[in-house]
C-alpha cells in the first residue's frame, strides 16, 4: 500500500468523523455561544451592585481590620512580655552572681593538698614597719623629742 | 476591548463562519469528549470578545483561533477532567443515544466508522493526533499545522509521518477485529 493511498483512506476516515459530527447534531450553536460570549464580557466590564454589595463587602473589610489588629497587639503583647521576662532573669541572675562571688570562680579540685602543715615557715619574716620614713631624711626637720622633766633642768 | 484591526462585529462574524471546524479542533484537542470541547470553545469565545485574546494579524485568523483553542483546551484540560467525571459519562450516553436508533444504514456504517477512528486517535500521541487532524479534518498544510501547534515544521512533519502509519496500522487492527465479531 502506497503513502497515497494512506492518505486516502485517512482523509476519508476523517471526513466521514466530520460529518459524523455534524449529522449527529453534536455542534453546539454557534449563536448562542458567542452571545453568552458577549454577555459574560460584559458583565466582567460593568460593575454590578447584585454581586458586590457594598455593605456586606464594608463589613467585611471592617472586621478583617479588626482581626488584624487584635493579632497584632496579641502579638506585641507576647513579645513585649517575653522580653520583660528575659530582663528579669539576666538581672537575677547577675545579682545572684555578685552576691555570691566564688560561686562563679573556678576552684581547683586538689587546691586542699597545697595547704601542708608548716607551709607557713618558709614564709619572709616581719621586721615590723620601715624605721625609714618620710620623716627620716637627714634635713627634714626632726620631730621634737617630749622634754623629760630631769632633777638638774628648770625645776 | 476586540483586536485593533477587526471590529467586534467582524470579530464574532469570522468566529460564526469558523465555529464547526473550531468545535471539530476543539473536539481533537479534548480527545474527543465533546461537553469538555463545547466549555474549552466558550471560554474561547469569552477570551477573544473581551479582548483577553487578540488576533495581532501575523498569521491566518483561523490558525491563530486553532492556536488559542489549543492553548485553552491545554490550560483547562486537566481541571475540567478532574472536576466533571460525571459530565463525561453523560457525554458518553448522548452519544450512545444519538447513534444507533433511527439512524440509516449508511449513517450507521458512518457512526461505526467515525467512531473506531475516534478510539484510534487515542492510541497516537497528542502531537500525532493533533497534526493529522489539522491536516485530515481540517485541511491545513503540515505547514499552517506547525504554526498551530507551535513547533517547527520538521517537527511536524515528523510526528504526520509516524502518526499517519501508526493511524493506519489502528485502524486496520480494528477493521480485522470487527470484521472477526
Amino acid at each position: 500500500m502506497t503513502g497515497s493511498d494512506d492518505e486516502r483512506i485517512l482523509r476519508e476516515a476523517f471526513q466521514d468523523l466530520r460529518r459524523d459530527t455534524r449529522e449527529r447534531g453534536a455542534v453546539p450553536d454557534a449563536h448562542a455561544m458567542l452571545a453568552r460570549a458577549r454577555a459574560a464580557a460584559e458583565a466582567a466590564t460593568t460593575p454590578s451592585a447584585v454581586t458586590d454589595p457594598a455593605p456586606t463587602s464594608t463589613w467585611a473589610r471592617r472586621s478583617g481590620w479588626l482581626s488584624l489588629a487584635a493579632a497584632a497587639a496579641v502579638a506585641t503583647l507576647m513579645f513585649v512580655d517575653r522580653a520583660g521576662h528575659a530582663d528579669r532573669e539576666f538581672e537575677r541572675l547577675v545579682s545572684a552572681y555578685s552576691t555570691d562571688v566564688t560561686a562563679g570562680a573556678w576552684r581547683s579540685p586538689t587546691d586542699a593538698l597545697l595547704r601542708t602543715p608548716g607551709v607557713d615557715l618558709g614564709a619572709i619574716p616581719s621586721f615590723g614597719s620601715s624605721m625609714v620614713g618620710p620623716g627620716s631624711r637627714p634635713d627634714a626637720p626632726r620631730p621634737e623629742a617630749p622634754r623629760e622633766a630631769g632633777p638638774g633642768r628648770d625645776s | 476591548m476586540s483586536p485593533s484591526n477587526l471590529s467586534s462585529d467582524e470579530l464574532e462574524e469570522r468566529l460564526a463562519s469558523l465555529h464547526e471546524d473550531s468545535f471539530g479542533w476543539a473536539c481533537s484537542c479534548c480527545g474527543w469528549n465533546e461537553t469538555e470541547a463545547e466549555d474549552v470553545l466558550q471560554t474561547v469565545y469569552l477570551k477573544v470578545i473581551s479582548g483577553r485574546a487578540r488576533y495581532d494579524g501575523r498569521s491566518a485568523f483561523r490558525t491563530w483561533l486553532f492556536g488559542v483553542i489549543r492553548f485553552t483546551a491545554l490550560e483547562l484540560h486537566r481541571r475540567i477532567r478532574l472536576h466533571d467525571e460525571k459530565i463525561d459519562g453523560l457525554a458518553g450516553e448522548s452519544v450512545a443515544m444519538g447513534q444507533a436508533p433511527s439512524a440509516p444504514d449508511d449513517a450507521l456504517v458512518e457512526a461505526r466508522q467515525a467512531e473506531r477512528l475516534r478510539a484510534a486517535l487515542s492510541g497516537l500521541s497528542d502531537r500525532q493526533a493533533e497534526v493529522l487532524h489539522l491536516v485530515f479534518y481540517q485541511g491545513l498544510t503540515v505547514r499552517e499545522a506547525a504554526d498551530v501547534m507551535e513547533v517547527s515544521v520538521g517537527s511536524a512533519r515528523i510526528h504526520y509521518d509516524r502518526g499517519k502509519k501508526r493511524l493506519r496500522a489502528l485502524l486496520s487492527e480494528s477493521e480485522a477485529g470487527g470484521g472477526a465479531e
